[in-house]
């Protein structure tokens, strides 16, 4: 009885406050001419422009996080099926050691589980991220916006203010999880290493790999740019 | 792991947010000078509330509606109160006086004023003689139906003031239109 009580006193309250918006915006109305004549200052049409683009940022970098640890968690290992003519020999300048690459593939309905093994027990260096890759070509309009280091991977965004590319490098031994539901795969060769490209709706992602480390390179761009970017990847000195 | 065809889940409140500005900035602005009298200070009043109300926007508001205006103004207007109080060096505006509510003793009896409810235009100049402070935070919990949580963080207040104020607005709501059996 005493909640039916408190039940109706509310809803009172809630019709006086429907009452009491009603009147805010009267009030409003009223004072209309007034509020048109106002001088507003244009800044803070800049400065609504720029936060909801921070905020658009900052959503993008927490579910790269949220994913990153999400796809961690995971510990699928990992059926195989080696491509045809599946390693891929690699030789060092100096022709003496030899690693041999094994791409490790798994499909499953909606992702695929794509890792590098080494033969021999080869361990590739620690990652150094004093000493990571970078582009040296990017398409035009993007521009370099942020790097982050998740210790076992690092990550470069590019922007061009709307679309954004974004490149990781990791240890060779990573395995990565790449959405390949409803997408197109195809096999592509990067500077003599084998990788993969997918493609799917609007979105490109490359993965390959050199003696050193494991690449990806997502983004909204076509197939020809992606690929223009990979090869342009260096060794940046710092 | 890679955040591959990543999606924006929150575009559409961006977009909201985004015409809510368009629709009322001015509006907004106007409130925010209105009270502080203060090109510079407006535009901070401004850029707080409309980070506020971005954390309060759910994707069913529709930016063209009273609802959705009543919340930014009042929210404009409390944040703009806040910077004034800040300028004066005051702690807060009063609020716990009773000296603009004006009684009339031929209001009482709780069915009365259930009747009256649909009386639109008596309970809105009852609501002009309470501080908009009270309107202010019952319309928020009962109208809009926030916690004491979320109205302390848009009134930027404690959440310890957010009980007392409700329990004053309700008591000066009850002086001014009556009701005996109203909660204590």
């Amino acid at each position: 009885m005493k909640n039916k009580e408190n039940e109706i006193i509310e809803a009172y309250y809630g019709y006086i406050g429907e009452i009491y918006v009603d009147t805010i915006v009267d009030e409003l109305e009223d004072k209309k001419e007034e509020i048109k004549n106002t001088t507003f200052p244009k800044k803070l049409d800049t400065w609504v422009e720029e936060y909801i683009k921070q905020e658009e940022k900052k959503e993008k970098r927490i579910n790269l996080i949220k994913n990153i640890k999400k796809q961690s968690k995971k510990a699928a290992i990992i059926l195989l099926i080696i491509i045809a003519g599946i390693s891929t020999l690699i030789f060092t300048v100096e022709a003496i050691r030899v690693r041999v690459f094994n791409f490790f593939i798994e499909r499953n309905e909606r992702y695929t589980e794509i890792r590098i093994e080494e033969e021999n027990n080869i361990k590739t260096p620690e990652l150094d991220w004093e000493n990571y890759y970078q582009p040296t070509y990017m398409p035009e309009g993007y521009y370099f916006e942020s790097e982050e280091d998740g210790g076992l991977i690092k990550i470069l965004n590019y922007s061009d203010g709307k679309n954004q590319i974004i490149i990781t490098q990791t240890n060779n031994s990573a395995g990565i999880q790449i959405d390949t539901e409803d997408a197109t795969t195809e096999k592509i060769n990067i500077n003599g290493n084998e990788g993969f490209l997918i493609i799917k709706e609007d979105r490109s992602m490359i993965f390959w790999h050199n003696e050193e480390r494991s690449f990806t390179i997502t983004g909204n761009i076509k197939k020809e740019e992606i690929i223009k970017i990979a090869e342009s990847i260096e060794k940046n000195k710092k | 792991m890679i955040a591959f065809l990543m999606t924006i889940e929150d575009e559409e409140t961006r977009n909201i947010l985004e015409e809510i500005y368009k629709l009322h900035k001015k509006k907004m602005y106007y409130t925010a000078r209105d009270i502080l009298h203060d090109d510079y200070e407006a535009e901070d009043a401004m850029q707080e509330a409309l980070i506020k109300v971005s954390k309060y926007i759910d994707k069913n508001m529709d930016p063209k509606c009273n609802k959705t205006l009543g919340l930014i103004v009042i929210i404009v207007r409390s944040i703009s109160i806040n910077i004034y109080n800040k300028r004066k060096r005051r702690k807060t505006i009063d609020i716990d006086g009773y000296e603009n509510v004006i009684h009339d003793d031929t209001i009482g009896n709780p069915q009365l004023n259930i009747i009256r409810l649909d009386q639109k235009q008596y309970i809105t100049k009852k609501l002009s003689q309470i501080k908009k402070e009270y309107a202010d935070i019952l319309t928020l919990k009962y109208y809009y139906g926030y916690s004491n949580k979320e109205i302390s963080d848009l009134l930027s207040i404690k959440e310890g003031n957010v009980r007392v104020r409700l329990m004053r607005a309700k008591n000066a709501l009850h002086e001014i239109i009556g009701d005996e059996s109203h909660e204590k």
